[in-house]
């Protein structure tokens, strides 16, 4: 599969092999961490853990499916559980720690 | 000061104000989702939500509201939604109660190989934590009221183990990778090979993985018959080429299924050409016994092996050639979806030194020595078969359709031409097989939960068996025509059936299935050119069998079913009652108890001559002079899977009635059919190691099988011809990729020996000789970029242990008084070796 991208959009390839590509919305594009602020406005959710992985240096390991897009926004330092939590919720997963720095969300 | 006091006055007012009419909402016909996302950006609100599942919402709406709290509280208001407060964030997540209500999810999928895109059949798949098995076309699919998301482990034997989520209502591609083929190229880490899925998954049930036969001694043919024999519960000792024998079965009583058609022995002296083409098989199920109603028509084992279906990415050609046999198939790809196969395999002995090969050897073991003569003779055989494979897959869903054909022939002659003192002995034997069989399978996918397997198939056996032997004295110049024998027996299958599986919620499965099928016999025998056998019969039949597959939690599966015949030739229904029970006590734990009745339509009776030699032939059960057999089988096994280690133990005890024996005794003036019964029991033990990519086990079998024939006189049981007390098989792979090396080593403790005789205390003989044989195999791997392939040695019977095999026993009365016993030895020191391509 081959996609082009043009200058506001963004394209991230899936667990499951597929191409997504997405237009950057035009506010609220990501997250402004150094704030404490986190927000995300219709991003596929294994982004916004990506995300969490990143700044909170942790693996989360999932398969969840792609077209799971997610909202949401939030401030305050959080923990990384409390984070997962505001995350999982609305989509009706859990979560679980299965190491040191390591969760499971299925 | 005043001033402060007026600014403060009115920045508190202006903030009640703010605080009372905090949020406004406008929407109009406007997805939720985007409704939130508002209050986001305009009321810098915390929210966190599932944007796709909300944009399905449309709101209208407008108000003010004194938090986001309550704005989001009324919008979301008779919608199958919940909040909560969490942390100051509001948090939209689905009504617990309501999502029930509203439907049950799915997931269904198939499951591949990753290099070739075949399908996997019977893989393992645990969603949840409850077990599922793929069918033939690597389909599974699985319904829950309560998961939203499916954790889901696919495994199959020889591949490697995948891990992952899947989320509701999805339809998923699940591809594997095999643990064996060029994987130097391939590095997988921290995967593990599934290999426990071996035993244990069902009563009765051994399944392997054509991959692992590759490695194992025996003429570098995959033969997949060398890697049955070295399983628990089938007869290694006397290498029974011809038919299997599993837990005490006779012959006859066991199947063979290929590709849905039923494949017959073929004539082979020493086991290393199988029935069909180890090219072509992929995956193996042995059914030893205690197996459930969507399989009949035998009192045996089933052995069920899938043939390959083609490899639809490119053109792929593999060629064995050892000093045996040449072997070769191509797969094809036609169109997208489709693939030919086509194999071939051709014997060669033109290649040896006849000198080396002196295949029929005379051991006479008797005390007395003094008949003892030595033989020495040279058989010809010649063996070919043929496999044409069309697959392809059908519509939207992809589902399979195939024709596969088989054709098989094989000769097998030997003459003896020798003098003795008194006189010479001329013998011509020659047997002749050949066998076809073809099968036409669709499987159509009626949604997610229904499917339909329609198979057509058919399947013939012939052989031909001439003998004739003479006595010449040129003292007294008279000769002796001692036999004169020629047997034709035919045997035909027609089938023509159709498997329903219904997937009815998660905890039950539906297997119906009917079939309308027919067999037919024709037997010709003529003695001293006198007809005196000329049958020809059909026995249609109609089967119809339902089971329910019940997951009663996630330990405990239970199966009932029951399987009707309606048998044309003795106008009677046949009922099977099946009954199974798996039971998971822990993750690793599996105990099985299977309970059934079985019945047999064609009998493989047995023909007893005067020096006891056993000939078998093909009859259809009439109910007059062949009864329909019929049998009940107990099977209570147990396995137990830890870190690398198996251990599993199979107990049975199996009841036959309706066993046919025909005796022709010219020392006592007997010609005549026999019925008799049989009971088997027994234990296999089986202990499995696996340590990195190497692999050991041991398999031991304690068996007894009995028989009781009205020409008993004595009205007591005793052992049955392919009764064997002991057998203990032990075998081992080392993986020391590109260099793989094995052992196998296989010790039967002896078959009981009985001549015809009228006497009432007729008491058992035990064959002088044990079994045992010791075989080992080394092979490196090449895997250049434009050619792989391996080349081997392998030694079989490398103590050069002088064997057994009953199935070419002879003894030929020569005089009055003395008689020649002419064994056939079973596999000599064999040194060999082979080699492989693939492109």
């Amino acid at each position: 599969m081959e996609v082009v991208l043009l200058s506001d959009y963004s394209a991230s390839i899936a667990p499951d092999g597929q191409i997504m590509v997405k237009k950057n919305p035009k506010s609220h594009t990501s997250i402004d961490w150094v704030n404490n602020k986190f927000c995300f406005t219709s991003v596929p959710l294994y982004v916004v853990f990506q995300e969490v992985e990143r700044q909170y240096n942790v693996t989360i390991q999932t398969g969840i499916s792609a077209e799971l897009i997610y909202t949401g926004h939030f401030q305050g330092q959080r923990e990384v559980e409390e984070v997962l939590e505001l995350l999982c919720k609305p989509f009706g997963l859990q979560f679980e720690k299965i190491s040191e720095r390591k969760y499971l969300v299925n | 000061m005043y001033r402060i006091i007026l600014v403060l006055i009115l920045l508190s007012w202006i903030s009640v104000q703010l605080r009372g009419q905090a949020v406004r909402v406008s929407a109009h016909d406007e997805p939720l989702n985007k409704v939130l996302t508002r209050l986001i950006q305009e009321y810098n609100a915390s929210i966190s939500f599932n944007d796709k599942a909300l944009s399905a919402f449309q709101i209208t709406l407008t108000g003010d509201y004194g938090s986001v709290q309550e704005a989001v509280a009324r919008l979301i208001k008779k919608l199958p939604l919940q909040l909560e407060l969490q942390d100051e964030v509001v948090v939209i997540f689905p009504a617990a109660e309501e999502v029930q209500v509203k439907r049950r999810r799915s997931i269904s999928g198939k499951v591949y190989e990753q290099q070739t895109g075949e399908p996997l059949p019977y893989a393992h798949v645990l969603v949840n934590g409850r077990g599922l098995v793929t069918d033939l076309t690597g389909h599974f699919s699985y319904f829950s009221d309560t998961d939203s998301l499916f954790h889901t482990q696919v495994s199959h034997l020889g591949y490697y183990i995948l891990d992952t989520v899947f989320t509701g209502d999805t339809k998923v591609e699940i591809p594997l990778v095999a643990a064996s083929i060029g994987l130097s190229e391939v590095v997988i880490e921290n995967r593990v090979v599934e290999t426990a899925g071996q035993y244990g998954q069902k009563a009765g049930l051994i399944r392997l993985n054509h991959r692992i036969a590759g490695f194992l001694p025996g003429y570098g043919d995959n033969s997949v018959f060398n890697l049955l024999r070295l399983q628990p519960g089938i007869l290694a000792s006397g290498e029974q080429t011809n038919e299997l024998i599993i837990w005490g079965s006779y012959e006859g009583q066991s199947k063979i299924v290929f590709d849905g058609f039923t494949i017959y022995g073929l004539k082979n002296f020493n086991d290393n050409i199988s029935s069909f083409n180890p090219l072509m098989a992929k995956d193996i199920e042995i059914f030893k016994g205690g197996y459930d109603a969507t399989r009949g028509d035998r009192v045996g084992g089933i052995v069920n092996v899938s043939g390959k279906m083609g490899n639809i990415r490119q053109v792929s050609f593999e060629f064995a050639i050892n000093n045996m046999t040449i072997n070769s198939l191509i797969e094809i790809p036609v169109a997208k979806k489709g693939s030919l196969i086509l194999a071939f395999r051709h014997t060669y002995y033109d290649l040896y030194d006849p000198e080396d090969l002196n295949f029929l050897v005379v051991r006479n073991t008797d005390s007395d020595s003094t008949n003892d003569v030595d033989l020495t003779i040279q058989p010809d055989y010649k063996f070919r078969d043929i496999n044409i494979k069309y697959t392809t897959r059908l519509g939207k869903n992809s589902d399979l359709f195939y024709v596969s054909f088989y054709g098989g022939s094989d000769k097998f002659s030997y003459q003896i031409d020798e003098t003795y003192v008194h006189y010479q002995l001329l013998k011509e034997t020659k047997e002749e097989n050949s066998q076809s069989g073809a099968a036409l399978f669709y499987g159509k996918q009626w949604s997610d939960r229904a499917r339909t397997n329609f198979t057509f198939s058919y399947s013939s056996v012939r052989s031909q068996f001439t003998d004739d032997f003479r006595l010449i004295f040129p003292q007294i110049s008279q000769e002796n025509q001692v036999a004169d024998k020629r047997t034709d027996n035919r045997l035909g299958e027609s089938s023509l059936k159709a498997d329903n599986i219904f997937t009815i919620g998660g905890r039950h499965s539906l297997q119906t299935g009917a079939e309308i099928i027919t067999n037919k016999v024709e037997l010709v025998e003529d003695t001293f050119a006198i007809n005196y056998l000329d049958m020809q019969n059909n026995s249609p039949r109609l089967n119809l069998y339902a089971q329910d597959v019940i997951s009663i939690n996630r330990w405990a599966v239970f199966t009932p079913g029951l399987r009707l015949t309606l048998a044309g030739l003795t106008k009677k229904v046949y009922s099977d009652p099946r009954v199974s029970l798996s039971l998971l006590p822990g993750k690793n734990w599996t105990i099985n108890l299977a309970w059934g009745i079985y019945h047999q339509y064609i009998a493989r009776s047995s023909v007893v001559d005067s020096g006891g030699n056993y000939k078998y032939l093909w009859a259809v059960c009439d109910g007059v002079e062949v009864p329909v057999l019929s049998a009940r089988h107990y099977v209570m096994g147990t396995s137990f899977h830890a870190s690398g280690f198996t251990v599993g133990l199979d107990a049975y005890y199996k009841k036959v009635n309706g066993l046919t024996r025909y005796i022709q005794s010219a020392v006592y003036h007997v010609q005549d059919v026999f019925t008799g019964k049989g009971r088997s029991y027994g234990v296999d033990v089986l202990l499995k190691h696996d340590f990195r990519a190497h692999s050991f086990w041991v398999a031991y079998s304690l068996s007894r099988t009995e028989e009781l024939f009205s020409y008993f006189l004595n009205g007591q049981y005793r052992r049955a011809p392919q009764d064997q007390t002991h057998e203990i098989k032990v075998a081992g792979s080392l993986n020391f990729d590109p260099f793989f090396f094995s052992m196998d080593y296989v010790y039967g403790s002896g078959f009981p020996d009985y001549l015809y005789d009228r006497s009432p205390t007729s008491n058992s003989s035990q064959l002088p000789i044990n079994y045992s044989r010791l075989d080992v195999a080394a092979v490196y791997k090449f895997l250049n970029r434009r050619l792989q392939g391996e080349v081997g040695v392998s030694v079989l019977n490398v103590l050069n242990r002088e064997n057994f095999k009953p199935e070419n026993f002879e003894r030929i009365p020569a005089g009055q008084t003395s008689s020649i016993n002419l064994y056939a030895e079973a596999i000599p020191f064999t040194p060999t070796l082979f080699l492989k391509l693939y492109l």
